[in-house]
């Protein structure tokens, strides 16, 4: 991973460089608020979201080699993790709001250029349990949002989706 | 019996639970109990930590197909105003551009009565403006400077690296013969203006200027305290 450019950026971040940090968000800004803004419908709370990925992975630069991650997937999942969390917690308090824009807004596909093997594995499932991964990935949905739109228990979704992520 | 553990018994083989677990966190539809419980087993379970690095990189990297989207710049001026928090304004600064207002007036009204009584001076040596580019052997630091000895001011920018963690960093102004002269230390600020001492004006040629690591409150001696981590020549600006 040595031929990563963000490494390099990463390490001097850790290194408590605060312009790193803003040669950070350049370079990576653009994916991140991509991944974010799937995730989180309102705009402003993308762009907080955004931040906030950023002052965590400030704070967590020291321990990324530790992580054993590359530097892009230590990034996004950090986005994505923030992401979701935000989501459930507005869900908390706007259900109906939430379902209706996910309602709205057009099924996710598959990214075409995936080169990774859950595509493969999305490809052999069926395509109510393929829709459901996709949700989850690009849109952060969770269970409680997948029991509603398959018509499944709450009890009985995670049971349902489980055996398709690691068959 | 509850739910988890029905789960449990139907399925034996711990690797696909582990896989199924890892898919889980990595996705993000673990409860944010779970998704502690699984990062403090990375820390302790190399296997676990192995499966789980496969997933995330999976899933990230589908994610990060997605088409890039530009965030919009209040995200960039959030950012800079976290890292480089503006300094506590002074009164004079508060008082906006009204002294540089007053000033010029002041200054125009003694050119007029100047020349009128031919009190002003044939040119003298111009007032030089000085820069540097204060730099680390491998950039990890670098800061610019621009001084403009009559006005008193010393113009900072940096542009990349900082401090030790905990230490700030300190300006000197190293003279070709002489001992290292102390100019202050460097604000938190992205661009910052230092106060220069009118009377070193002399002793800017063939000078360089240098940034050091110092403890917060400063260099307890009349020198620096460690090693000089970026130099810079100073050269007459056009």
């Amino acid at each position: 991973m040595t031929s990563d450019p963000l490494a390099p950026i990463i390490a001097r971040m850790a290194r408590g460089d605060r312009a790193a940090l803003l040669q950070f968000h350049a370079a990576a800004g653009p994916v991140l608020f991509a991944v974010i803004s799937r995730i989180l419908d309102s705009p402003a709370a993308a762009e907080a979201a955004l931040l906030d990925t950023h002052l965590t992975l400030w704070r967590e630069a020291p321990r990324f080699a530790a992580t054993g991650l590359s530097p892009l997937a230590w990034a996004v999942a950090t986005a994505r993790h923030h992401a979701i969390d935000c989501q459930r917690a507005q869900s908390a308090t706007a259900p109906t709001a939430t379902a209706l824009l996910a309602d709205l807004s057009p099924e996710p596909a598959i990214p075409a250029a995936a080169p990774a093997s859950l595509a493969r594995r999305l490809a052999a499932l069926d395509p109510d349990r393929a829709e459901a991964v996709c949700r989850a990935l690009i849109r952060g949905e969770g269970y409680a949002s997948f029991a509603a739109r398959f018509g499944l228990p709450p009890d009985g979704v995670r049971g349902w989706l489980r055996p398709a992520l690691a068959p | 019996m509850t739910g988890p553990d029905i789960d449990d018994e139907f399925d034996p083989n711990p690797d696909e639970e582990d896989d199924a677990l890892c898919a889980e966190y990595a996705l993000g539809l673990l409860s944010v109990e779970e998704r502690r419980a699984v990062e403090a087993r990375l820390a302790i379970d190399p296997a676990f930590r192995a499966r789980a690095i496969l997933w995330t990189e999976d899933i990230s990297s589908l994610a990060a197909a997605l088409p890039p989207s530009t965030p919009p710049p209040a995200v960039e001026s959030a950012l800079r105003a976290r890292l480089f928090p503006p300094q506590p304004q002074g009164w004079l600064r508060r008082l906006g551009i009204l002294p540089a207002i007053l000033g010029a007036l002041v200054a125009g009204l003694f050119v007029v009565w100047a020349n009128q009584a031919g009190v002003l001076l044939p040119d003298t040596a111009p007032s030089a403006t000085w820069q540097a580019r204060i730099s680390a052997a491998d950039d990890s630091l670098v800061v610019e400077a621009l001084i403009s000895p009559a006005g008193g001011v010393l113009s900072l920018t940096r542009v990349s690296g900082d401090a030790a963690p905990g230490q700030v960093l300190a300006l000197w102004l190293l003279p070709a013969d002489a001992a290292p002269l102390a100019l202050g230390l460097l604000p938190e600020t992205l661009a910052a203006d230092l106060a220069f001492p009118p009377e070193l004006a002399d002793r800017l040629p063939g000078a360089q200027l240098a940034l050091s690591d110092e403890p917060p409150d400063g260099p307890p001696g009349a020198g620096p305290t460690g090693p000089l981590r970026a130099t810079g020549p100073l050269t007459p600006a056009p």
